[in-house]
């Protein structure tokens, strides 16, 4: 039932304008992001982690929600259209593989733009800014840390937009998520609140590792927020009733 | 044209447009002040720091916030497929004229909003530095000129495409260029509409010091040229979502 959910999903990717903001928002962010290295080589002397901390630091922090609530407010939006959520709650699958289907594509297509980021990063780098050599592991393991910590982004978007019908309002709380995760990281409770997590895990404004030691705590906080937030979407789905 | 005003407001009724305008303001307050200026020098120099930092809080966010406006206004009849219906009763100028007012009307709300939360972080943070009332009437302008010009042009892709999705996608990306444009050589913030915000900005960095992290804002002349074509570009954009409103088949 899930897999068929998840093939449903899929088709709703195809041809689909979101895949204008995949490829455009990565591509600015790594244009301008090499733009500013070049332009300030006296104070980022650290290669690849300071050309790394140009190129994710407004990604991570404001734009990289923006972009997976508009993911998630994409998938949801064709059950807010007419009467789709008595058909689609009428379907003969568990209400709350819906909700998993929309959860593993919205991870799918982070885990392309995470790839794209690193690609572009590492096209940057060679050809731009000149390194013979290649990047360091750890640049990997951030990336990777990044999915784990906007696997709770993409779960919490997921949510606003099956309870919000309007399309544009989860994505401006996405945004106002990313700005208030930079208020509250930048005062030291990055791991109480989803929208941080993202911005620690890609250590995109600090060339030493801000979480060397925590990584537990952190992946923890990642767990904890994704359980909740699933907890949440199947008790709303299986015991409310959907308003069509 | 009162008619059509009051209509859209009646179907703005459980939308809640209302909170998206005090949202704005909300987040500006915080983000804002959560640099609270603390020696004297900073406090001396906090309103031109405030009217410095303001515009770029202002290119990260309203793009994405004139697409949510826009979008909340259109959406609604792409969903219900109610264009059909109401032009039998209404006709396409007057329905064109009712959105862009009600929609003009929360950005001037927003921008009133913003304006005033501005003199209430100098209030409360204690600013010691004169206010700076010209300055601050003009950035106001700017912003709501820039806002109205975006809000235009975000209708304008929503009338062309039916569907929020390629406005707010617009919105996203023009919010990341603008800021992006803002770092850059005041020549490409020219060719970034989204980013205008700061190239009309009336404050720059007068004198910084490396050493000691000291930076003082000071006045520059006020852009009355971009300010022009901002206004200019608005109504461009205004005239365009109303061909296309009038023009389009349903």
């Amino acid at each position: 039932m899930l897999k068929r959910c998840i093939i449903a999903e899929n088709r709703k990717l195809h041809a689909s304008p979101i895949w204008v903001i995949f490829f455009v928002l990565p591509l600015i962010s790594a244009g301008y992001g090499t733009f500013n290295y070049l332009q300030n080589l006296e104070i980022l002397t650290e290669r690849w982690y300071s050309l790394w901390t140009q190129h994710t630091l407004f990604y991570s922090m404001l734009f990289f929600p923006a972009m997976v609530s508009a993911y998630a407010a994409y998938l949801w939006r064709l059950e807010h259209l007419g009467h789709n959520w008595n058909l689609i709650m009428a379907a003969p699958v568990r209400p709350f593989a819906l909700f998993a289907a929309k959860l593993l594509v919205v991870v799918k297509l982070m885990c392309f733009t995470q790839c794209f980021v690193f690609v572009l990063y590492v096209a940057c780098g060679r050809l731009f800014a000149g390194f013979s050599d290649w990047p360091p592991m750890s640049i990997v393991f951030y990336l990777v840390r990044g999915i784990f910590g906007g696997l709770a982004v993409a779960a919490v978007q997921l949510l606003l937009a099956m309870l919000i019908r309007s399309f544009a309002v989860p994505i401006f709380l996405g945004l106002v998520g990313g700005i208030a995760g930079m208020l509250i990281g930048s005062k030291g409770y990055a791991l109480l609140w989803p929208y941080c997590l993202m911005q620690q895990g890609m250590n995109a404004n600090h060339s030493t590792d801000v979480l060397a030691g925590n990584v537990l705590p952190f992946l923890l906080a990642c767990a904890g927020w994704l359980a909740v937030v699933l907890l949440t979407a199947k008790v709303l789905l299986e015991k409310t009733d959907v308003k069509a | 044209m009162g008619k059509a005003l009051h209509a859209e407001l009646q179907k703005a009724r459980r939308r809640h447009d209302l909170l998206i305008c005090l949202a704005v303001p909300v987040v500006v307050y915080l983000w804002a002040g959560a640099a609270v200026p603390t020696g004297a020098d900073e406090l001396a120099n906090a309103y031109s720091a405030l009217l410095f930092a303001l515009p770029v809080l202002n290119a990260i966010l309203l793009p994405i916030v004139m697409a949510l406006i826009a979008s909340r206004l259109w959406d609604m009849e792409v969903k219900g497929s109610t264009t059909k219906l109401l032009y039998t009763l209404q006709s396409r100028r007057s329905l064109f004229a009712g959105k862009a007012l009600l929609g003009t009307g929360e950005v001037l709300l927003m921008v009133t909003l913003e304006m005033a939360v501005s003199i209430l972080l100098g209030r409360v943070q204690g600013y010691t530095e004169a206010f700076p009332a010209g300055p601050f009437v003009y950035t106001g302008i700017c912003t709501l000129a820039v806002d109205v010009m975006l809000f235009f042009s975000e209708l304008l892709l929503m009338l062309i495409f039916d569907n929020p999705l390629p406005a707010l996608c617009v919105g996203i990306v023009g919010a990341l260029i603008g800021l992006f444009s803002a770092f850059m050589p005041p020549l490409v913030s020219y060719f970034v509409p989204w980013g205008y915000f700061v190239p009309l900005s009336c404050y720059e960095v007068s004198y910084w010091d490396q050493a000691t992290h000291t930076v003082t804002y000071g006045l520059r002349p006020y852009n009355w040229g971009l300010l022009a074509f901002t206004v200019v570009l608005a109504a461009v954009l205004f005239a365009a979502a109303w061909r296309m409103m009038r023009d389009k088949e349903v």
